[in-house]
């Protein structure tokens, strides 16, 4: 086993920024009656954490603070647990602001620990959080580590132990009593409290602190309870100030897109209709719904999609907040890479492409063609989804195109007129035909030519 | 002369003036003899302007034998914004695997120049044929480069009005004559024009209703 804690330490400010940059420095306080500031952005960096707000409003008068949101931070957090479950099967709720990931059985299929633990950054960032990752075989440890902001990686006992033992004693979880009777007695780091002989400390402290200890060095099991995703996906942002830009509502949009990733990944799916509800400053609402040919939770892919389809979706107003669910998912077909370029290839890139004319021009935008075996020419063919394979049928000969209605033609001289006189070359062809299904015809077909040389 | 220079000039890339009549790149062949020969066949990652004097000279019909033998490849045949139905028994006679076809109907210029764009774009299609209703000298540019990355048949079709314009596309072809003799003037091509008009006899269409 082997445990990476992903510890989100700005996790109370970047609840409120996910959705974009909002127009003035925001700032996060305790609420309360003497409110103090516990995180603020780049633009707010004058007003540190644990200020005053009020000493803070004095240093910048254009900030805007908002008070700690515990019940949103606890969604938040669980909706990355439902990104975070495309890297392991595995994740459990360290709240209030941390993830444990069972990455032992994710290595090979990442390239390695260094590589899964970049990966997992990067793609936090994209979804709009900082991490802090530590890596160890105990959950505990990982845990402690990253929570004293130690970037370590610990993949034996040994290691675990020299970086455990560096770590003061506030990372454990006691009282403030046991904190101070630790000071009193001197003791300021984890390898100082594990010398203390055992018995003592249990009499003194409680079995809790023990244990703890025991855990953290992987003495004692540390079973987590793992983190079970919802059957249905839907996510929601807020936005930091309405808007009314495609781009910045695909910025939000795109990390409700990686949310989802994770989620398709747990449940081994891809989506097939995705939904995104816009709602306007005025309560109306308007959904962009991209629907897919082909399962697919490639970030990217539905990304583009989505860009699309909001390119011509009319928006009801300026966008105050938007939700993004999966109405349908579908197992994904098992895929072998192949070192070649080659037909499922193709196949792949044929959906690519009929999805993202889909997405802009309509579903109807995109059709096949096949035979219907009739004998009136406008009922022997059909639309059909592209791609459809069509039965062989006796080749006859017609032209290549045909007119959506019959035209008439003009006469000049009781003969025909089409952009000058017609010739006749052949004919007739006389069809009748469907007399039994009330549309029957009755016809005699030519094949003439005007003056131009166009031949019809 | 050096291999590696050799090769060089085998790079599409590149042509000789001295070469009037090596076209740029593999071609497919056409189906019509006297197309081949001076022409190399449809030339495959340059951008084709077909401009018919009239509707229905075989503008279309001309390019059925190589649509046919692109159709046997796994890749489309994308027919965007195409002026009227694309007749089925027609396609399937000429020899074309309906099963390859799509046809994309997409309102206004923009949109089908974007589908164009998207479907040489997308390495899905081997042929991509399209009727906008207008095209801008930028969008002619965007589709070249478009085809040039796709080694796909790459043909666009616009009225005769299109003459007076001067054009950034590398092949410009007028169709006229009639269906069973088209005459091809190659207008602009890599390499240089052709001074005379070619002729093409598809004799095979009209033979096809038994009057030929």
């Amino acid at each position: 086993m082997l445990w990476l804690c992903l510890n989100f330490p700005r996790l109370p400010i970047e609840i409120f920024l996910r959705a974009g940059v909002s127009r003035n420095p925001l700032v996060v306080s305790s609420g309360g009656n003497r409110p103090l500031i516990i995180a603020c952005d780049e633009r707010a960096q004058q007003a540190g954490s644990g200020m005053a707000l009020s000493a803070a409003y004095a240093l910048l008068p254009d900030i805007v603070a908002r008070t700690r949101d515990p019940a949103t931070e606890q969604r938040c957090l669980e909706e990355i647990a439902l990104w975070a479950l495309q890297f392991t099967s595995q994740v459990s709720l360290f709240p209030p602001a941390s993830l444990l990931l069972e990455v032992g059985g994710s290595l090979r299929l990442f390239g390695g620990l260094e590589a899964l633990r970049n990966r997992i950054s990067e793609s936090a960032g994209q979804l709009g959080f900082d991490t802090l990752s530590a890596v160890t075989p105990t959950p505990r440890g990982a845990y402690w580590l990253a929570h004293a902001g130690l970037a370590a990686s610990a993949e034996d006992h040994a290691t675990l132990q020299h970086h455990l033992n560096r770590l003061p004693v506030a990372c454990i979880d006691a009282d403030a009593n046991t904190f101070k009777s630790l000071e009193r007695m001197g003791i300021r780091t984890i390898r100082e409290l594990a010398r203390l002989p055992r018995d003592a400390l249990a009499r003194r402290f409680g079995q809790r602190l023990l244990d703890q200890l025991d855990r953290a060095f992987g003495n004692l099991p540390d079973p987590q309870s793992p983190f079970s995703p919802p059957t249905r996906f839907s996510a929601s942002l807020t936005l930091p100030s309405p808007v009314h830009e495609v781009e910045a509502l695909l910025f939000a949009a795109h990390r409700l897109i990686l949310q989802m990733t994770g989620y398709l990944y747990a449940s081994n799916a891809g989506v097939m209709r995705l939904k995104l509800r816009l709602e306007s400053e005025d309560t109306k609402t308007v959904d962009a719904i991209v629907a897919l040919s082909v399962p697919s939770r490639d970030p990217k892919h539905l990304t583009n999609l989505l860009r699309e389809r909001l390119s011509v979706t009319a928006l009801p107003g300026r966008i105050e907040a938007i939700t993004l669910e999966a109405k349908d998912i579908a197992q994904l077909a098992p895929r072998n890479f192949s070192f070649f370029p080659d037909a499922a290839h193709t196949r792949e890139e044929r959906t690519t492409l009929v999805e993202k004319l889909r997405a802009r021009l309509g579903d109807d935008a995109v059709r096949g063609l096949s035979l219907f075996p009739d004998a009136r020419p406008e009922l022997a063919w059909r639309e059909t989804e592209h791609g459809t394979r069509v039965q062989p049928a006796p080749a006859l000969s017609r032209p290549v195109w045909l007119l959506q209605r019959p035209r008439q033609l003009n006469l000049h001289d009781g003969r025909p007129w089409l952009d000058g006189r017609l010739r006749l070359l052949d004919g007739p062809e006389r069809i009748e035909f469907g007399w039994w299904d009330g549309l029957d015809v009755m016809r005699d077909y030519f094949i003439v030519r005007n003056t131009g040389g166009a031949t019809f | 002369m050096s291999a590696a220079l050799d090769t060089l000039f085998h790079n599409a890339a590149i042509w000789r003036g001295s070469e009037r009549s090596r076209t740029d790149s593999p071609g497919i062949p056409s189906g019509f003899d006297a197309f081949d020969e001076k022409l190399g066949g449809w030339p495959l990652g340059a951008l084709i302007e077909l401009i018919p004097q009239n509707e229905g000279v075989g503008e279309f019909s001309i390019l059925l034998p190589a649509l046919a033998r692109l159709s046997k490849d796994e890749r489309w045949i994308a027919l965007i914004n195409p002026p009227y139905i694309p007749y089925a028994p027609a396609l399937v006679h000429a020899g074309i695997d309906l099963a390859k076809i799509v046809v994309v109907r997409a309102t206004g210029a923009t949109d089908a120049l974007w589908s164009m764009e998207q479907a040489l774009r997308s390495g899905a299609c081997s042929a991509v044929l399209g009727w906008p209703a207008s095209i801008t000298e930028q969008a002619i540019r965007r589709l070249q480069l478009a085809t040039e990355a796709s080694h796909a048949l790459g043909a666009y079709f616009t009225q005769p009005g299109a003459l007076a314009r001067t054009s950034p596309v590398p092949y410009r072809l007028q169709i006229n004559g009639t269906v069973e003799d088209i005459r091809v003037e190659v207008l602009k091509r890599r390499g240089g024009g052709l001074t005379s008009p070619l002729h093409i006899q598809n004799a095979a269409y009209l033979k096809c209703y038994g009057c030929a």
